[in-house]
């Protein structure tokens, strides 16, 4: 089992849900979070107003799955969260230690 | 109570405050504020915000539904992300409250997509965006989706993504109309392309490509009809479309059998339909109307090009044939497309005056009387179809381009504001009705979105009760309270509606039965043997001298005036070059004075200045366009000193100092800083076309007009942002200066007529932190040279109701898209260290210093030497420069036997400056003398140094010199686009004549022989045969492609949409 984190831009929230939908992933935990990677610090000029980047919006997605699944997922969430412009994002891969459904006390992968 | 208390305060007090602020229900406004703070910490977070809001809020079109939006969007968002949002980027607010305060639908629309904003907020979405910029943006947003419902997903979620950047932009006052309409028809064509592309796939896949009846595949194209047509699509509009397809014939077969072209093409259509218009969970693209096709609702769904051409040919009524005047490609198959178009192309407009029109559309002008005598009462608050209301408008324009369009084809345009203007430009409107219109148009058109924007409702009436109507006014910027807003609204309504149906009736009104001229027309004979080559065209002309053109009537007082003109006009005619020509433009000019009848008398009392006026009418449309939009010119043409005089920077500097006169307003100094550029303009082309001038002369004044044109600009730029800002000052109170780097013509001082303004502004790089204003508004430096190269761009470039004085071309500058529009020293220097392509260098040999601080003008030369000649360019990437011009003929140049394009084409312009310019890259490190802006003297510089053969420079001089006449001639007589050469026209045989050419074929004997040979010295400098066939597209990069060496594209700010 592994745990896979995606940051990516907002707006590409609909695009990733719908496309890991497509592929059969059925749950996932998704967060509003702010965060920088290498944007960070710079000015930009919105409207002509200048601002200091610092936090971005971007949004978290969290998504448990077996083993044998993770590289699609991985590439099924760069696919379509990629615009090619700074700021698209991370995908990190965790192992999981185990997981148990609150409902009903299943472990393993059949409580994903 | 101040905002900060808003949040802590009793809702009785709360209420109060909200009610000063001008929300309508402060109840609701004040519970609406305590649920977007449920939680202390959601108070904490969003209270530094909350004066910001408050005044955002006070100044929303509708406080009350801004709130209440606001409120709704945070309840799907995290609070804490979007108050931190709220307080830390400069445009969240303002861009919430704008959206959320004038139109429901865009609001509930990012509350469907919530995560959308982070998008809205990014500086790159917030532009114009272009139809390559949308396809990749498609492309990208549908690579993870093959599968179909997924697929029509992320489509949906495309549109509505951009939907609510092309609304954000219009509220925000970043876009108007024009821009805005414009983006969402490029939208519209996207979608469609990609439902096109699914179609037509899916079906190719079950029964095989298409074949014509030779055998050869054949497709089916999109035809934007209406609003889609004409670019000027609204938020609401259903979009107008017609399908044809190239042939009848059956498919090659496949998996499902074989199928009829018409079967075929009719199931890709309603895919097509389906695709757009379906509801899935995401929505729909847009709505879709086929009813104008052949037969309406009857006919079949999609038609062959034969099936269009029966059609018309039997049964069409006129106004089908009016309908087509909007038809566009807007996708699918480009050949067949282009076949259609050249056949609405014909249809629409036919050659010739078509008498049978006028009878014609006064009947339909009557049946749009009779609508109104029936609803008048109903349709008194129809933007569109009321009286004075948009449909007026365009009956006026379309009318006139049915009437003339045949005969000059700049008429046809599909786009109703660019045809107003076309028609005022070519003089079929009087100037001044012509901007009334253009005018009234942008009001009613303007009104039509804002009254759509609110719900995405098709409706076209203002709404009745005051509050509402308020509303409205404030949607459409009149910033009072809505019970004022509506008052100033009704009144500026009441006035444009007012002055539209009087200029409807009037263009309509029937004039007095005509009276019989008592002067005789010369029979065709008698024309033929004084010299006209078209004897019935000339007729023609004289008869609408005599007479007034149809729809265009002369007052009554004109009349004798013109008949005493008459007898010497004709004489005047009689010994000019080119007879044919001067009666066209003269007719033209006299119907564009309309009922000046001042003008008449001034030539029917002056034979030298008639005599004068009829040979420059023979020299070109460009001329009889400016006398057009100024007539009070003509005199100034009869006063011969002031023609004979030198034009130099310093004297026209002095004529432009009226612009400065104290207490002019504003607007007024733009229009006047026009008029006089264009009466300067007028003499300098008088002065050429009379052989008084060189071509070298003629550009050198030209040049001239533009530099103190731009200063006067740019100390008109500058007064505006210091008023605003004050100065910016170093550490040590020193002001920060700045210059302008002229490139392109102005840098080489080849201006000519209709030249844009190719430049770039540097300033002295402040030492970090400094470079403040001292104003009442402080901003930094760069904020402020940015802001005064824009007010620059418009000061020259808007089009007031003087027109233009010259268009600001700022896209050959230092620094990336989106880093402002001036550049430090420093930065500029960096800029093209690190980043310079080679071809930025290349234009940088054209690079002058125009006007501003001379020691900052030594160091930015300084540094350009450095960039340019530091260091020799190696022979070896001449191989670049040489594909780069290989690409710009082929894509930019586009010749075909039938058109030739002296700039771009083989062995033009542009092949005598490449190579100029490569050769000064590679020799210019080692030999100053050949580092020259001007291509002919780089050419002599080149020749002196020993880069090129004496005999090659003086021969590639010669040949240059004749293309730039060729090309001025062409626009001069009104070529357009400009620069390029239809063979099959008049326009050979008129550049002949201009250049003093005995004949066309004289003529294109020389061109040919020229261009031969210029492309002959081009392929031995360049090689061509080995760098033509690797020329290779993907190797440069897209927002930087080499067809943007000279001609990237457009930015907003710098160019008006109108031509």
């Amino acid at each position: 089992m592994k745990k896979i984190d995606a940051i990516i831009k907002p707006f590409k929230l609909d695009d990733v849900k719908e496309a890991l939908t497509e592929i059969g992933v059925i749950g996932m935990t998704v967060t509003e979070v702010r965060g920088f990677g290498r944007q960070k610090g710079h000015t930009e000029l919105y409207r002509g107003s200048e601002y200091t980047v610092d936090f971005l919006p971007k949004v978290k997605i969290e998504v448990v799955v077996a083993d044998h699944l993770v590289d699609k997922v991985v590439s099924t969430i760069v696919a379509a969260a990629r615009t090619g412009s700074i700021g698209d994002g991370k995908v990190f891969v965790l192992p999981i230690d185990e997981s148990i459904r609150i409902r009903t006390g299943e472990t393993g992968e059949g409580a994903v | 109570m101040s905002p900060d208390d808003l949040l802590t305060s009793s809702p009785n007090a709360r209420a109060r405050a909200l009610k000063r602020l001008g929300f309508e229900n402060p109840t609701a406004a004040s519970a609406n504020l305590e649920s977007l703070t449920p939680t202390p910490r959601d108070a904490e977070l969003l209270a530094p915000v909350v004066p910001r809001l408050l005044a955002e809020l006070a100044s929303a079109a509708d406080p009350d539904m801004a709130l209440n939006n606001l409120e709704r969007y945070a309840a799907v968002v995290d609070r804490t992300v979007l108050y931190r949002t709220l307080a830390e980027h400069p445009g969240a607010a303002h861009l919430l409250v704008r959206l959320g305060g004038a139109s429901q639908f865009l609001a509930d629309a990012l509350r469907r997509r919530p995560s959308g904003l982070a998008w809205l907020l990014e500086p790159s979405t917030m532009r114009v965006w272009f139809p390559d910029d949308f396809a990749a943006d498609l492309a990208q947003s549908l690579q993870a989706f093959p599968a179909h419902p997924a697929r029509l997903n992320a489509l949906r979620r495309f549109k509505y993504r951009h939907l609510l950047r092309i609304g954000a932009r219009d509220l925000l006052g970043d876009a108007d109309l024009s821009v805005s309409t414009e983006e969402l028809a490029r939208l519209a064509d996207t979608c469609l392309g990609e439902a096109w592309r699914m179609a037509e796939a899916d079906a190719r896949a079950r029964y095989g490509a298409p074949l014509d009846g030779d055998g050869e595949p054949t497709g089916v194209a999109v035809i934007g009809m209406g609003k889609l047509g004409g670019e000027e699509l609204n938020y609401s509009s259903d979009i107008d479309l017609m399908f044809v397809y190239g042939a009848d014939g059956d498919t090659a077969g496949g998996p499902e059998g074989r199928l009829a072209n018409g079967e075929y093409f009719a199931r890709v259509c309603r895919d097509l339909v389906a695709t757009i218009e379906s509801v899935t969970e995401e929505g729909y693209v847009f709505r879709v109307d086929l009813r104008l096709r052949p037969e309406g609702r009857l006919g079949a769904i999609a038609l062959s090009l034969d099936g269009f051409r029966a059609y018309h040919r039997e049964r069409a009524e006129l106004w089908e044939r009016q309908a087509l005047l909007k038809a566009r490609v807007a996708a699918g198959d480009a050949r067949v497309g282009a076949r259609f178009m050249d056949w609405a192309r014909a249809t629409v407009y036919r050659p010739g005056l078509d008498e049978g029109i006028v009878p014609a559309v006064r009947g339909m002008k009557q049946g749009i009387d009779r609508e109104l005598g029936r609803r008048g009462e109903s349709l008194a608050s129809n933007v569109k179809l009321g009286r004075g209301g948009i449909r007026e408008i365009e009956f006026i324009v379309q009318a006139l381009q049915l009437l003339y369009g045949g005969d000059d084809s700049w008429l046809r345009e599909r786009n109703s504001l660019k045809a107003l203007f076309r028609l005022t430009e070519r003089g079929y409107l009087a100037p001044d009705l012509g901007r009334a219109l253009s005018h009234a148009l942008v009001h009613l058109r303007t009104v039509e979105h804002r009254l759509q924007l609110l719900h995405e409702f098709q409706t076209h009436s203002l709404p009745e009760a005051t509050l509402e109507l308020g509303r409205l006014a404030r949607r459409l910027g009149i910033e009072s309270r809505p019970a004022a807003a509506a008052r100033t609204f009704r009144a500026r309504h009441r006035a444009v509606t007012a002055a539209v149906h009087r200029a409807f009736v009037e263009f309509f009104r029937e004039g007095p039965a005509p009276v019989r001229p008592r002067l005789r027309l010369p029979g065709l004979t008698a024309l033929r043997a004084t010299g006209f080559a078209d004897p019935e065209r000339a007729r023609q002309n004289l008869r609408l001298i005599l007479e007034g053109r149809p729809l265009v009537p002369y007052a009554g007082a004109l009349r004798a005036a013109l008949e005493r003109l008459y007898p010497t006009l004709l004489d005047a005619l009689w010994k000019s070059p080119d007879p044919d020509e001067a009666l066209n433009q003269f007719e033209r000019f006299l119907s564009a004075a309309g009922p000046r009848a001042g003008y008449i008398e001034l030539l029917a009392g002056n034979r030298t200045l008639l005599d004068g006026l009829v040979r420059l009418c023979a020299g070109g449309d460009l001329l009889t366009q400016l006398l057009i939009t100024q007539p009070e010119l003509l005199a100034s043409l009869a006063d011969e000193t002031a023609l004979t005089a030198r034009r130099t920077r310093a004297g026209l500097r002095a004529a432009l100092a009226a612009v400065f006169a104290p207490a002019t307003p504003p607007a007024e100094r733009r229009d006047r800083l026009r008029r006089i550029k264009q009466a300067e303009e007028l003499t300098i082309v008088w002065r050429y076309l009379l052989g008084v001038t060189s071509i070298e002369r003629y550009a050198r004044e030209m040049t001239a007009l533009a530099e103190a044109t731009l200063q006067t600009g740019w100390l008109l730029a500058l007064g505006a942002q210091v008023e605003r800002h004050g100065v910016p000052r170093d550490a040590g109170g020193r002001f920060v200066p700045a210059v302008i780097v002229g490139v392109g013509k102005l840098g080489g001082r080849e201006l000519t007529t209709g030249s844009d303004l190719d430049l770039f502004v540097v300033f002295g790089t402040p030492g970090p932190g400094d470079g403040m204003t001292d104003g009442e508004a402080p901003v930094d430096a760069h904020t402020f040279y940015s802001g005064a190269v824009e007010r620059l761009a418009g000061a020259l470039g808007d089009i007031t109701s003087a027109g233009v004085a010259f268009a600001v071309d700022l896209r050959i500058r230092p620094g990336s898209k989106g880093s402002g529009f001036a550049a430090a020293l420093d930065a500029a220097e960096r800029y093209y260290e690190d980043h310079g392509d080679l071809w930025e260098r290349q234009t940088l040999t054209r690079a002058r210093l125009v006007l501003g601080d001379r020691g900052l003008a030594r160091r930015v030369r300084a540094m350009l030497r450095r960039i340019v000649y530091g260091a020799p360019l190696p022979a070896s990437a001449l191989k670049e420069i040489g594909e780069v011009r290989t690409r710009m003929e082929l894509e930019l140049g586009k010749e075909t036997p039938g058109r030739l394009q002296v700039k771009l084409g083989r062995g033009g312009l542009v092949d005598v400056e490449f190579l100029a310019q490569a050769l000064q890259l590679v020799h210019g490190a080692g030999h100053p003398d050949a580092r020259r802006t001007s291509t002919t003297a780089a050419l002599a510089g080149l020749a002196r140094v020993g880069a090129l053969p004496v005999a090659t420079v003086a021969a590639l001089t010669a040949d240059y010199r004749f293309l730039r006449r060729v090309s001025t001639a062409l626009r001069l007589l009104g070529a357009r686009p400009t620069d390029t050469l239809d063979l099959a026209g008049p326009m050979p045989t008129r550049v002949a004549s201009a250049l003093g050419l005995a004949s066309r074929d004289a003529f294109l004997a020389a061109y040919r022989e020229r261009t031969t040979a210029v492309r002959q010295a081009f392929d031995d400098v360049f090689e061509a045969d080995h760098t033509r066939s690797q020329a290779d597209s993907s190797q440069v990069e897209r927002s930087r492609q080499p067809s943007s060496a000279g001609h990237p594209r457009p930015e907003p700010g710098t160019r008006h949409p109108l031509p």
